[in-house]
């Protein structure tokens, strides 16, 4: 998530489903369950595309597709870096 | 390190905070148009700040320069991702099937050179809607429909991905 996110950052994050285009939000990664931290490009009624700010280097809704919002584990609203 | 990052880092230790991932653990994104679209997006919005500069603006040389750099990174960058599509994904049999994707091409580069070498709007929008097209046979061929979704960039605009 470089530039936006580094590793090592701790990130607050707000529990909760109401996301909108640009968030930054903690989901589970729906191949393997892993909690993963990434930006929300669409939202549909039930699920939502999310991209990584280091496209070139993540692994994000291009390749795991639109992930559905019960996966969404909330919104990250401060980045301690 | 920051007072609160001492903090935070303290509390982890005793805690141990839940880890989030954001890197890739496999080879990842090998063909995939959205960095194309990304960077044309860079060059219109370039353009248009560039456009937009006022002469009397004291740091009007500053801007002008760092803008005209990035513009032209990132129209070279944008052709370079048409060539790896092109060059290393795009078969003879997708060109039997999407006949249009030669001259598309074509014209994603000659519009990304086009905007490049002047300060050409008209060259940059075009330059976006064709990459935008290229996306959409890009996933056609694989089988995948797609939507067009609000860009959520300053230049407005559109973005295409899997629907």
């Amino acid at each position: 998530m470089l530039p936006s996110l580094k590793e090592g950052d701790y990130v607050l994050v707000l529990k909760t489903s109401k996301i909108k285009q640009n968030d930054i939000i903690l989901l589970k990664n729906p191949k393997d369950g892993q909690i993963i931290v990434k930006r929300v490009l669409s939202i549909s009624p039930d699920s939502c595309f999310v991209v990584g700010d280091n496209p070139e280097k993540s692994t994000d809704s291009r390749e795991f597709g639109w992930v559905p919002k019960r996966s969404v584990v909330g919104k990250v609203v401060r980045r301690i870096a | 390190m920051s007072i609160s990052k001492r903090i935070i880092t303290a509390f982890d230790k005793i805690v141990g905070f839940q880890v989030a991932k954001a890197h890739c653990d496999i080879p990842c994104g090998i063909y995939d148009p959205y960095i194309a679209q990304y960077a044309a997006y860079t060059v219109l919005r370039m353009t248009n700040l560039i456009t937009g500069l006022e002469k009397d603006d004291p740091e009007y040389d500053h801007k002008l320069s760092r803008y005209t750099a990035t513009k032209d990174e990132f129209a070279e960058k944008t052709k370079h991702e048409i060539r790896i599509l092109w060059g290393d994904y795009f078969k003879e049999e997708h060109e039997k099937d999407y006949p249009e994707i030669t001259k598309l091409v074509w014209k994603a580069m000659k519009l990304a050179s086009q905007a490049r070498q002047h300060i050409d709007e008209k060259a940059a929008n075009e330059l976006v809607e064709t990459v935008l097209r290229i996306a959409e046979i890009f996933w056609a061929t694989k089988g995948v429909s797609t939507k067009r979704i609000s860009a959520p960039y300053p230049t407005g605009g559109e973005l295409v991905i899997p629907a």
